[in-house]
């Protein structure tokens, strides 16, 4: 074994900087280890994503590595990122050479010794199996379906998510047997900065962090813009709270993001790049920095990066978890060293960003696009999507469809298709009420809408907001007060206070919602009536805190309640006049009382009251106390009796 | 007082735009941001204290008391609060007597609340220190609780 530095850089000098796309043998037979086509050990991947971890993906690797130690086997343990399927997870998967790969989910440390005997003596039972992976290289199992074709993968149009869950992050070599860095190296060494910048233009790429704004024009901008110095930023923020794509490129392969970074560094002309990713996201930190040490240290990133003369510096910085920094002119000022509060725009960052130099920010999604659009060309990029919508759009699956994690379409897909084709319909096969697109200033759209496709043009006549990517998909048994009041909560706690008509209009439509959701007073008179007068202001407060609030954040932040006022006003209606929530979830509506007829006096809700509002002795009806029963509705699940109805 | 010094040094450089690497690395350090440090911070990048502190204060994230042993942690994510993590907080805050964001007299637990885990499918989810805890009830709050008590007391 010759050691690993000098693989990296024959790997570097005869595959990324060889633009003749022929090779010797040689590159070719080390490339085909790194892509595992071809293995002198078996290799078992475990799903080392926060999903993974999360599940329990460390004590199932602690368990395969003792496996392996106690059974004295030879084998390699690649710890990847998470190939979208969350809810799989932990996930591992097992490759014995000249034979498939092998993907099994839910793989619990218990459930190890097991699946590995059954792996390591060709034994495979079918339990856990998700599926094996296409590799006409390889020898397939009969009767193990072909993870390709599940209907989660074969509906998806995976570029970005291509990688991730296959390739090890913490691997260079991996990322370069990939064609990784070759367009950064193409790049600097042929093509002058103007002409990237019109690439990416004609490549149609346009921003994925909500904006939707060209990307090769906002680059153009900034070059256009004379300066002794130029930023580009990576905007990693992510706080949306139903959205994790970005978190899932970073982990699943970080030296993507950073060679997207350095491609538009070169194109606007900056020799400093900063990301600002949220400081949460641990793990992706970890491969970040792990990801900057190995490039620069094979001069990949540095002070003459492959001889070319172009020199880049990338630092990291942890954005201290504030939504609102995710917004442009707010993170330059977090990054500056100041309160992350938005400024007014013009002037833009493209003229005067960070430190007051001209600047480009952009989002995690877009900046992982960019490589793929320089080694593949810009009509391969227009291939995907729709004429003003090109490429494809990752989202976060999260709900109550089936499958839930991250997933890659092209656009022009319906919402439909995503929901029910990808995410496998709904649990239990419920009846969908409602999606929400692009978080807390999204939209929520009806079933009977779901037939509209995602782009930008569609959404745009529709009034929509695409946002960064979160999909939530909700089911009958969802409350949509409830779930606009969950995210009007999460507005007014991260506005940052510097408008007016945001701070305190957010946290007024937040004590209406709270108002209709309550339990009724005592004072019955007109009380209905003052409630829906609330609904009434609702509309005129949002219209007031668009029209005045600064950043994006104050702008958007009455969508979920206009969308849900537009689609679901009954169910507002019904809340207030009523009392009544249809979905059961908001709980302070609610009066559970135990009907004397059907009660058993098996004493089961009693126990399990966590109030101990519920009294009465064994084999008599019981009886809750109101005053006390705060209506969390355990004793109306335990009853095995349906002794307790709700009012 | 020296760990403070030392972490200055890693930034032999004084500028503003690295007040928040410094906070972040003397969090992490300490587990809060003591007075001293910020003195010395506001002395070594030459901002005055106030500025520091009104900072630090914008930022959620940073604390100026020590935490707690266990750190309990709540998902407040869409997925989660789908799942009645409302619920769930609200049996920690009355097992614990504390409310969000604050911690027990015994300085044992804290409670708080942190953007999604990544765990959606598992919801609710709550994180004590580094160990998740997936689909949690509002039954096992008090197990939850117990196990660390009775670990604490052998
Ligand atoms: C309140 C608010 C939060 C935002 N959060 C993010 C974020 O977390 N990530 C992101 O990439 N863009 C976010 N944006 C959008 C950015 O301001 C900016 O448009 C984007 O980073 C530009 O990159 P792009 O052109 O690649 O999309 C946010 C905007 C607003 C108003
Ligand atoms: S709109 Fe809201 S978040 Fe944006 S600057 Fe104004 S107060 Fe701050
Ligand atoms: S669980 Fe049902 S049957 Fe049993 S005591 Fe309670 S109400 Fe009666
Ligand atoms: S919302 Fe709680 S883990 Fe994702």
């Amino acid at each position: 074994m010759e050691d690993a530095t000098a693989n990296t850089h024959f790997l570097i000098d005869n595959l990324v900087l060889n633009f003749t796309n022929e090779y010797s043998d040689e590159v070719l037979r080390r490339r085909e280890l790194l892509l595992h086509d071809n293995l002198r050990k078996p290799v078992i991947y475990v799903g080392m994503g926060t999903c993974g971890i999360a599940a329990g993906a460390e004590q199932t690797l602690a368990a395969i590595k003792e496996y392996l130690a106690h059974n004295r086997i030879d084998a390699e343990v690649a710890e990847v990122g998470c190939f979208g399927l969350c809810s799989a997870e932990p996930l591992m998967d097992f490759q014995m050479p000249g034979k498939a790969r092998v993907s099994f989910q839910k793989v619990y440390a218990a459930d190890v010794v097991s699946l590995l005997d059954e792996c390591f003596h060709n034994q495979l039972s079918g339990s856990h199996v998700l599926g094996q992976v296409r590799n006409e290289s390889h020898e397939y199992y009969h009767n193990l379906p072909i993870i390709n074709d599940l209907p989660f993968f074969k509906n998806q149009k995976r570029i970005l998510l291509y990688d991730c869950g296959e390739i090890a992050p913490a691997s260079l070599d991996e990322y370069l047997a990939r064609d990784g860095y070759k367009a950064f190296m193409k790049t600097i060494l042929n093509y002058p900065p103007e002409e990237v910048c019109d690439i990416l233009a004609r490549s149609g790429l346009r921003g994925r962090g909500g904006g939707g704004y060209s990307t090769g024009e906002k680059w153009k901008k900034v070059r256009s813009n004379a300066a002794d110095q130029k930023y580009l930023i990576c905007n990693a923020d992510e706080s949306d709270p139903g959205a994790y794509m970005d978190r899932t490129l970073v982990e699943g392969n970080p030296h993507r993001l950073l060679e997207g970074i350095a491609i538009a560094a070169y194109a606007i002309g900056a020799t400093k790049a900063y990301i600002y990713i949220r400081c949460d996201y641990h793990i992706a930190v970890k491969r970040l920095k792990l990801a900057l040490e190995q490039a620069y240290s094979f001069g990949l990133l540095g002070n003459s990066i492959g001889k070319s003369g172009f020199k880049l510096q990338i630092f990291l910085r942890e954005g201290p978890g504030a939504f609102v920094c995710g917004e442009e002119t707010a993170l330059i000022k977090s990054l500056e060293g100041r309160r992350g509060v938005p400024t007014n725009k013009p002037p833009y960052p493209s003229e005067k960003g960070l430190f007051n130099k001209p600047t480009a920010i952009n989002n995690v999604e877009t900046l992982s696009n960019v490589a793929l659009i320089l080694l593949h060309g810009p009509e391969w990029f227009r291939q995907m999507g729709t004429a003003t919508s090109t490429g494809t759009k990752l989202f976060a699956l999260t709900g109550d469809t089936l499958h839930t994690g991250v997933v890659e379409v092209p656009f022009g897909t319906t919402v439909h298709d995503i929901i029910y084709n990808i995410g496998g319909g709904l649990k239990e096969d419920k009846k969908l009420k409602a999606v929400q697109i692009g978080g807390p200033s999204g939209s929520l759209i009806p079933e009977s809408q779901t037939d509209i496709t995602i782009d930008y043009q569609s959404f745009g006549t529709e009034n929509l907001i695409m946002g960064s990517g979160g999909m939530v998909v909700m089911d009958e048994t969802k409350c949509i007060v409830d779930i606009v009041k969950y995210f009007i909560n999460f507005l007014q706690k991260e506005s940052c206070g510097k408008c007016i008509p945001c701070r305190e209009g957010t946290n007024r439509m937040f004590k209406i919602l709270e108002a209709i959701t309550h339990r009724p007073g005592q004072d019955a008179n007109h009380e209905s009536l003052s409630r829906f007068k609330g609904i009434m202001q609702l509309e005129s407060l949002a219209s007031v805190i668009k029209e005045t609030s600064l950043c994006g954040l104050g702008k958007t932040a009455p969508n979920p309640v206009l969308t849900a006022l537009k689609w679901f006003r009954e169910e507002f209606e019904e809340h207030i006049y009523e009392r009544r929530c249809r979905a059961n979830v908001c709980k302070d509506l609610r009066t559970f009382l135990i009907s004397a007829e059907r009660c058993t006096g098996c004493m089961v809700c009693l126990r399990k009251c966590p109030e101990d509002a519920i009294v009465g002795a064994a084999l008599q009806p019981h009886f809750i106390i109101q005053e006390k029963c705060n209506s969390c509705g355990i004793c109306f699940d335990v009853c095995k009796f349906t002794a307790i109805d709700i009012l | 007082m020296s760990t403070i010094q030392n972490i200055l040094r890693n930034y032999p450089t004084p500028d503003r735009s690295l007040l928040l690497p410094i906070l972040q690395e003397v969090q992490r350090s300490e587990g809060y941001i003591p007075a001293e440090a910020v003195v010395l911070i506001s002395d070594y990048l030459k901002i005055p204290t106030s500025k520091v502190y009104s900072v630090s204060a914008f930022y959620e994230r940073f604390r100026f008391a020590p935490g707690a042993k266990y750190a309990i942690c709540l998902c407040s994510g869409t997925a989660c609060h789908m799942e009645k993590s409302g619920l769930l907080i609200k049996e920690f805050e009355k097992q614990l007597g504390i409310t969000t964001g604050q911690i027990t007299r015994d300085k044992l637990f804290s409670l708080n609340t942190s953007p999604c885990m990544g765990a959606c499918g598992k919801a609710p989810v709550v994180r004590i220190n580094n160990e998740f805890h997936t689909g949690v009830t509002i039954h096992q709050v008090a197990e939850l609780l117990n196990m660390i008590k009775n670990q604490e007391e052998k």
